[in-house]
């Protein structure tokens, strides 16, 4: 048989959800995949011999994150983004997957644009696994539905409108029942338009104290609202994007509650549990975002939802947009902030270490919840898996001063966040190290 | 001035005991008694043997008139009561809605009622809304109602003469697995077909096609009816299969799936039909065919195929309809 390079990775601790264990040990890698996992059990490492060795003591070796909210600029955009620098964004925040949204220019809503993205993201297969979400409505514009079946053949994992909600509410049940034919499922982005008419904030102390116009909480809690009842009258699997308020995450636990627990979940974005609307008296259209950052009783309530199971998983959301456009003031400046490389951190920083959740949880939350979401096996620490990882330090802190993003517009530029990245491995390859750590 | 009808109308309605004979209308197939069906069919049978034999027409309804009021076109089932009705010895009379007087504002009631006094002994009513036989009924004096397709609701005769050309063909249908495939929800023919085999005793009917045209499962249950999402596999246990005709617009809003996607998903194809079904099934379709979309024009026209059957046994049960009508009082 032959015999690819032996990569040891010796001295992490294990971090595995699918097992829901956590142990020290050391991993042998062949053939991109994983070829041995001994448990330690405090004997000191043996290291064989023929074998490169990669000391990670003091780390936590976990699944490589998944990601299954994240917007790429191409086609259309690629000032702001592109497959490659996604990529490499991906690979340096420790994501392993990731599923790109349809809302680029054109939408991914036809064969011919799905073609090309496919093989955009193919390109990246070395670094990073690209999976595409297609739309449901044609340009998203919700009026007419895109053929479902074409391009759930094709490979879409699952349909979205996502930047506007799936307007149209039959068309949202007949998604959900074609959907279910498929195995696949309709993502959808809550937001009642007719309530929003130009806000670019939270509607609430800093939209009026600065005077600008603001998205009031009820208009996800409204849309959340119908997006269940639909779903209760149809076959399918629904999963809900960046919930943001206390009323939506309690409308998604009472409807699990009610029968619904096998075809709703639902995902919290890292950036509305850590910050509030007050981030925008700093930060300006840097924390202009949507949904936008709300008040401090949603963020204690998105923590609740999170201890409690409510929340399936945590996306990035990762939405580059470039300086000139950022900088054009609260009002023109578009929605949404980069992710991908601080997903993990800000995880650590504002859910770990104070105690919200367990680390075990945390890694959860990024690898196997998304992967119960979209129906897949979950990432497991087995002999015969795939060799992918994300290697960090939990508890060493990192000041972000730049991304490998195209785009930078974050409101964690320069400020220190725990859980560092130190490497990042792909089928085997280490696709990231980071050298100063 | 109308006279009020019957108290007894009134009331709510309560299933019909099945030994009985159906009223002097045909509007539904949810009622209709098990005796009634087999004779209508023997009645059938009869007038198909008198044609084979070459025997002249019988004149059992010389001298009536039988209105035929199409709200919604349909030159099929329009063509065959027509038919039906010449050879009984009636004389057809087609009210071209499109040009009466119902552009004006006249209504469904209406109509029937002129027609009435004018001297129809029977009215046969296609019309888009649900219950529209129901709503005729009620006004008709004596004229005999047949309901020739009610919005999504019920289509009687189609059923009648669908399991009538079953039975020619397979002789019994009892232990046999009948599937409906495709737009169920919106289907008066799958409504009125189930229903009539329910009555007939046929224990296994199972329904396949795009979730988003079933009926919801409570629906599905209250039929006694399962759905088979897996349509190779639900192929493989009918012994009968109705493929339905699929609209891929309704209402305006349109199903997230084109022709071609249909097709491959829900098409009965040559090559699922060669590799999935049984090797004596039958094929049915009310027409018209979207060929190309839910069925093959290899199948519709080969072996497996009853559509040129049900249209044939079509006017023979209509006139074993007009003929036990008539009969009746
Ligand atoms: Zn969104």
């Amino acid at each position: 048989m032959a015999q690819g390079p032996l990569l040891q990775i010796v001295g992490g601790k294990v971090i595995d959800p699918a097992a829901q264990t956590e142990y020290e040990a050391d991993i042998l890698i062949q053939n991109g995949k994983i070829a041995r996992v001994d448990k330690r059990w405090l004997k000191p490492s043996v290291t064989l011999p023929g074998t490169e060795v990669f000391h990670v003591h003091g780390a936590a070796v976990a699944p490589a994150l998944w990601d299954i909210h994240v917007h790429l600029r191409e086609p259309g955009q690629e000032h702001k983004e592109t497959m490659a620098t996604g990529a490499q964004a991906a690979v340096r925040g420790g994501v392993g997957r990731m599923f790109v949204m349809p809302n680029t220019e054109p939408a991914i809503d036809n064969e011919e644009t799905y073609k090309l993205v496919e093989a955009q993201g193919k390109a990246q297969e070395k670094l990073v696994d690209i999976e595409i979400i297609a739309a449901v409505t044609k340009g998203r514009e919700g009026a007419e539905p895109t053929d479902l079946y074409r391009l759930r053949k094709l490979g879409a994992a699952a349909f979205s409108d996502d930047g506007a909600p799936v307007k149209d509410a039959q068309i949202l049940r007949a998604a959900l029942d074609e959907t279910s034919a498929m195995d696949s499922l309709v993502i959808d982005h809550c937001e009642e338009g007719s309530m929003i008419r130009g806000g670019a904030i939270h509607e609430g102390r800093v939209s009026r104290s600065l005077g600008v116009p603001g998205i009031p909480r009820e208009s996800e809690a409204v849309s959340v609202f119908r997006d269940i009842q639909v779903l209760k009258n149809s076959r399918g699997r629904l999963h809900l994007a960046h919930l943001s308020t206390k009323e939506a995450v309690e409308l998604v636990r009472k409807a699990k509650k009610n029968g619904l627990a096998k075809r709703l979940t639902c995902e919290v974005c890292p950036h509305h549990f850590a910050l509030t609307e007050e981030a925008v008296r700093d930060m300006g259209p840097l924390a202009k975002v949507n949904p936008p950052l709300r008040t401090e009783d949603d963020v204690k309530a998105l923590h609740e939802a999170i201890i409690d199971g409510t929340v399936d998983a945590i996306a990035s959301d990762h939405a580059p947009h470039s300086d000139w456009e950022k900088n054009q003031g609260l009002l023109a400046a578009p929605f949404g902030m980069i992710g991908l490389e601080t997903m993990l951190p800000v995880t650590i920083t504002y859910l770990v270490r104070p105690g919200i959740i367990s680390l075990l949880t945390a890694i959860e939350l990024l690898t196997t919840g998304p992967a119960r979401i979209m129906n897949r096996p979950a990432p497991k620490i087995e002999p015969g898996e795939p060799a992918d990882f994300v290697i960090f330090y939990p508890d060493r802190e990192t000041t972000f001063r730049s991304f490998a993003s195209k785009s930078r517009n974050s409101p964690f530029l320069g400020r220190s966040l725990y859980g560092s990245v130190l490497a990042t491995l792909h089928r085997g390859q280490m696709v990231y190290r980071n050298e100063s750590l | 001035m109308m006279a009020p009808r019957l108290a007894s109308e009134k009331r709510p309605v309560k299933k019909a005991a099945k030994s009985t004979a159906p009223s002097r209308h045909l509007l539904t197939s949810a009622e209709l008694p098990k005796v009634w069906v087999e004779a209508l069919f023997d009645e059938a049978r009869r007038f198909k043997t008198a044609e084979k034999a070459g025997h002249p027409w019988s004149e059992d309804l010389k001298g009536q008139h039988v209105g035929l009021l199409f709200f919604e076109p349909s030159t099929r089932t329009r063509a065959s009561f027509h038919i039906a009705a010449k050879r009984l010895g009636a004389d057809p009379v087609t009210v071209e809605i499109a040009f009466s007087s119902v552009q004006k504002g006249e209504s469904l009631e209406d109509t029937v009622m002129t027609m009435e006094a004018m001297g129809c002994h029977f009215l046969i009513i296609r019309h888009g809304e649900a219950l529209s036989g129901q709503r005729a009924a009620r006004v008709a004096k004596k004229a005999h109602i047949i309901n020739a397709g009610d919005g999504s609701h019920e289509h009687p005769t189609q059923a009648l003469l669908d399991t009538f050309t079953v039975l020619e063909r397979r002789g019994s249908l009892a232990g046999g697995t009948v599937l409906f495939l495709g737009d169920i929800l919106f289907s008066r023919v799958a409504r009125s077909n189930i229903e009539l085999l329910k009555t007939l005793g046929v224990k296994n009917v199972i329904v396949s096609g795009p979730p988003s045209l079933m009926p919801s499962e409570e629906e599905l249950e209250s039929w006694g009816i399962s759905y088979v999402p897996e349509l190779n596999k639900a192929l493989a246990q009918a012994d009968v299969v109705h493929v339905l005709r699929v609209q891929l617009e309704r209402h305006g809003q349109k199903m997230p799936m084109t022709p071609g996607s249909y097709r491959e998903a829900w098409g009965l194809t040559e090559e699922r039909l060669v590799k999935f079904c049984k090797k004596d099934v039958l094929i049915f379709h009310p027409g018209p065919m979207n060929v190309g979309v839910e069925i093959d024009r290899e199948v519709a026209d080969g072996p497996h195929s009853c559509v040129l059957d049900q249209v044939a046994n079509g006017v023979f049960i209509r006139m074993a309809i007009l003929k036990r009508l008539h009969q009746a009082c």
